[in-house]
């Protein structure tokens, strides 16, 4: 009998015109913006790849290691094509400077080349699923009992020997079926766009967390046909019934989910308006504590070369010492490079931590929004869906977490090779080579610059011209043992997990629902309709 | 006839259930809408207000030695947050804040990134929005909210009485047909006037009450002339409500018609076509792709300039003439970077106006645009910025030109060295950036062909109503 009435429900769903409308639109919505969005992954993949191989381009020639620059980017997910979360708006990669030590907290780059593009936005999976097919469950469910009892079809079927719960669950079964086969139609879709547009690995990683968001889609999808069987079952007329879900659709998909976040946009610019401030002090300090202690640096009569020998391709970033030296200038740099490395590396830690804390009162803003929209069953869903696709301001966070432990890391691996000694800013192996010896010697005792008066002074005597010439081979470091930067998308269970408590109360509304239903169904008598 | 016709649809259109839900949450809607908005602006204000000191900081430690601070003196000019933003929005949050004026090298740059911004929380504004994301403003209500009503108020308006039979009676009687449509609308009409006034009183008063600083004579006007347009707004979606009652045959597929049609008019073609923007006729080239370009532009045209002083400059030059010559050539090469990143900036604008016109389909849109022209935010107010920042920029610099008498040495511009005097001036008397809103005359001509579509679109839906209606055969 179950059989009997959901086939009934289902075909006479997929024959209306409600259905057939809303699945031309949801595909076509669809086919669109996979299109577009894989196309724009494509671009930031590229992106990617071209940038890690940049990254380790530069790591093969660095002579010295105030030139040494890291370069970290961030891996776009596949599954941005079908939730977009945050990720096209973030940045791509972000850097480790040695000149100016910061751990970075925002992400540079990105593909996004037209600065007005954030005006139009794009619509995704979760977009469509929101938009066209909680109407289409809305659409499907509205008069499923209310219009029975209009009809009068209801009295006829109620004199059949069915249990009312059976009738109650082949509606919503029935109901259900037609709302899982466009769905799934439209994920098969977009799977197939996807795959064809070649570039783009389907992997199984990528397809079960696309069955995860399937059925996620079906969860939330089944909650909104059990409230419009529920309602329906409780109005008198269809008309009422669908006024009721129509308000429900407007206020619960579009007005307070909106409302809410921008309140919570609000209060976290609220929040966090002393943090650059703090930030800006602590650069400041940074600045005049570094000047303090260059001035106690003992000053000596000194000669420096006029063209200092730069290595070319890092011309403009920083400074490389030549290897043609006056011992004191050697002495001086290796205390300079010590005192400036332990100032700059622990204000950065300090600036850290007032940026941690910011990001911490972000966090809690964010928390505290998610737990409040965890009640609305839309934003539910769509909360749910980016931490399935994992690409919404969560992940970002873990990165940048990740980021700060890798600094230390990085930090440590640094101090072990004492880069931040004489290695720092000076070429090649610490002892100089007989010639280079000889001639700083020649240059030293050479009278013609002794004479001159100042502190420093630039040398122009004889030997200038062999001093200009001489061009060191310079052994590059090895970078082969430093540590990598790792970082990995959450797996199935880690992304079921984090979104427990938004799975929990949808199968909770869910259940809600169906008794509701269910007992506003059984109580209904058909003698007593007017 | 007329007037009974009226009066009978008026009360069954107030008299509804549907009339009182949309009332109730269309009122709660602008309060709670309101209250964050008042909430927001003040935040605002705080970063446009820093903005402004920390513009009169460099202008201060500029004015007491103007030569050596010239490299390093960026000035910003940014859209100053406006009450009417609470009309019409705009995407004003999403779009670049302003731009970055540097007297030498001479440069009118737009903001892009958090990094330039660094006094500014502006772009986080956008940090917990979703990828589908609307900002809470009145054009949003009237845009959804009323466009929905007026929607709901009407798929049934023909159809029905066409179920009930009652159309039949009705035509029974001797009028004329336009009538019976005329009193349809006209009390639709009214009936969705009623909670956008209220609404906008109520948001007028809460305005008053909670911002006394920003309420001004100019706003009530703004909120006058809103109300026009959004009556515009709806009077599309009631006609186009009924018109889809008097095609289909009963009231089930009106109804899934207008929703439908609701749908694509107001959600999906305004959010979609941005997927246009990733087409191939609107790329433009990457920030790194512009400046590489501004590198060849500088080199050929100093070039350019180097073979217009030919004899010269093998010889050597006189010390005047030398810095002639480098007073022209830095001149030009700024110039020359200027003209490209302008260009560059021209052509990204006009891809996203060609969207926009894409999006004169949909009446939402229309809407959208004229409103927020007509209030003077979005991207008419980032051009009036971008207009007002270009003036301010050669103010600025006919300003230093022009105090030749604390100078002796002429220009304040190039070179930057040692011959020319660095005495401190008067940092009260440096002209200042000032974003004003623009003239009504302006703003209407800027609204002016979305409103014209916007009474186009009304017409021919009106001419079609009245047509379909009659040719309508009751037998």
């Amino acid at each position: 009998m179950l059989k009997t009435i959901i086939k009934r429900e289902f075909l006479d769903n997929i024959l209306s015109f409600k259905f057939i409308a809303c699945v031309l639109v949801a595909l076509v919505v669809i086919s669109l913006c996979t299109f577009v969005l894989t196309a724009d992954y494509k671009d930031r993949l590229e992106n990617y790849d071209k940038g890690t191989t940049l990254a380790k381009e530069k790591m093969t020639n660095v002579p010295t290691y105030s030139c040494l620059t890291v370069l970290i980017y961030k891996k776009p997910s596949p599954l941005s094509i079908f939730i977009s979360g945050i990720e096209r708006k973030a940045g791509s990669y972000l850097e480790f400077h040695n000149i100016l030590m910061e751990i970075p907290a925002i992400l540079k780059g990105g593909v996004t080349k037209n600065e007005f593009s954030d005006m139009v936005s794009v619509f995704d999976f979760s977009g469509v699923i929101l938009v066209v097919f909680t109407l289409l469950a809305i659409l499907l469910s509205y008069n499923s009992v209310s219009g029975e009892k209009e009809d009068g079809v209801l009295s006829l079927i109620l004199s059949n020997s069915v249990p009312r719960y059976k009738l109650l669950l082949g509606k919503y079964l029935g109901g259900l079926i037609s709302v899982a086969v466009p769905l799934a139609l439209c994920f098969i879709w977009g799977i197939l766009i996807v795959l064809f547009s070649g570039s783009v690995g389907v992997n199984r990683e990528l397809l079960t967390s696309l069955v995860w968001l399937y059925f996620l889609s079906m969860l939330y999808l089944s909650l909104i046909l059990l409230l419009g069987i529920f309602v329906s079952s409780r109005t008198k007329s269809s008309f009422i019934s669908l006024l009721i879900l129509l308000s429900f659709y407007l206020i619960f998909v579009f007005l307070v989910p909106q409302a809410l976040r921008t309140y919570a946009t609000g209060r976290i610019v609220e929040q966090t308006k002393n943090v650059e401030k703090n930030t800006k002090l602590l650069y400041e300090e940074r600045t005049t504590k570094l000047e303090e202690a260059l001035k106690k640096l003992p000053q000596t009569k000194t000669w420096w070369l006029r063209d200092q020998y730069y290595v070319d391709f890092y011309q403009g970033r920083a400074v490389v010492l030549s290897r043609i030296n006056p011992p004191e200038a050697m002495l001086r740099q290796r205390f300079l490079a010590s005192l400036r490395t332990g100032l700059e590396r622990e204000y950065a830690v300090k600036i850290q931590e007032f940026v941690d804390k910011d990001s911490q009162n972000k966090k809690r803003i964010r928390h505290t929004l998610n737990n409040f929209l965890a009640y609305n069953p839309s934003s539910s869903f769509e909360r749910t869906a980016e931490l399935a696709a994992d690409t919404g301001v969560d992940s970002l966070d873990r990165f940048f977490e990740c980021v700060v432990l890798y600094w230390h890391q990085y930090m440590h691996y640094m101090d072990e090779k004492g880069a931040f000694g004489l290695k720092y800013f000076f070429p090649g192996p610490e002892e100089l080579t007989p010639y280079e010896k000889e001639l700083v010697k020649k240059i030293s005792e050479d009278p013609s610059w002794q004479t001159a008066k100042g502190k420093a002074i630039q040398y122009k005597g004889k030997y200038l011209k062999e001093a200009m010439n001489y061009r060191p081979n310079i052994a590059y470091i090895n970078l082969d043992d430093m540590p990598t930067f790792t970082f990995h998308s959450l797996g199935l269970a880690d992304k079921i997990g984090a979104s427990s408590i938004s799975i929990i109360i949808l199968v909770f509304y869910n259940l809600l629902f169906f008794i509701l239903a269910h007992f506003s169904f059984n109580s209904y008598d058909p003698r007593k309709a007017d | 006839m007329f007037k009974e016709l009226m009066k009978r649809q008026l009360i069954e259109d107030i008299i509804s259930f549907r009339f009182l839900i949309n009332t109730v949450v269309i009122l709660s809607t602008v309060i709670l809408f309101t209250l964050i908005f008042i909430k927001n602006y003040h935040n605002l204000l705080d970063e446009y207000s820093k903005s402004i000191m920390y513009n009169e900081d460099t202008l201060v430690s500029f004015s007491k030695s103007p030569n050596s601070h010239l490299g390093s003196t960026f000035l910003s000019c940014l859209m100053k947050p406006k009450p009417e933003l609470f009309i019409s929005e705009a995407h004003e949050g999403t779009m670049p804040q302003g731009f970055l004026f540097s007297p030498q090298p001479y440069s009118i740059r737009d903001i892009k990134q958090e990094k330039e911004v660094m006094y500014t929380n502006i772009s986080q504004r956008d940090l917990v929005g979703a990828a589908f994301s609307f900002y809470p403003d009145l054009t949003f209500i009237v845009q959804f909210l009323l466009g929905f009503f007026a929607i709901v108020l009407t798929f049934n308006a023909v159809s029905a009485e066409k179920e009930k039979g009652t159309l039949r009676l009705i035509y029974s009687n001797s009028f004329k047909s336009g009538y019976f449509v005329l009193a349809k609308y006209l009390a639709a009409f009214l009936t969705v006037f009623l909670p956008l006034l209220l609404g906008l009183i109520l948001s007028l008063i809460l305005l008053a009450a909670l911002l006394p600083g920003a309420f001004y004579s100019a706003l009530v006007l703004n909120f006058l002339s809103f109300l026009i347009l959004s009556l515009l707004y709806i009077s599309i979606f009631i006609l186009l409500g009924l018109l889809l009652s008097i095609l289909s045959q009963n009231s089930k597929t009106s109804l899934v018609l207008c929703l439908l049609s609701w749908i694509f008019l107001v959600i999906i073609i305004p959010k979609a076509t941005g997927i246009l923007l990733n087409s191939k006729q609107f790329d433009v080239p990457t920030e790194e792709e512009i400046n590489e370009m501004g590198d060849k532009a500088v080199k050929s045209t100093m070039d350019r300039i180097r073979k217009q002083f030919p004899d010269d400059y093998a010889r050597g030059l006189d010390a005047d003439r030398k810095i002639e010559m480098k007073l022209k050539m830095n001149h030009e090469v700024d110039k020359s970077i200027q003209d490209i990143s302008d260009f560059y900036l021209r052509k990204k604008l006009s891809a996203i106006k060609t969207i926009r016109a894409v999006n004169f389909i949909s009446p939402a849109s229309l809407f959208e645009f004229s409103a927020s022209s007509f209030a003077g935010t979005g991207l008419s107010h980032f051009e009036g910025v971008w207009i007002r920042t270009k003036q301010y920029g050669s103010d600025f610099i006919a300003f230093l030109k022009e105090d030749t008498s604390i100078l002796r040495k002429g220009s304040y511009f190039y070179p930057a060295d040692e011959s020319v005097s660095d005495k401190p001036i008067d940092a009260s008397l440096i002209p200042r950036f000032e974003d004003k809103t623009a003239k009504p005359g302006e703003r209407i001509n800027n609204a002016l062909p979305f409103i014209s579509i916007l009474i186009l679109y009304n017409l021919l839906l009106f001419v079609i109503v009245i047509y379909k209606f009659q040719r309508y055969d009751v037998r």
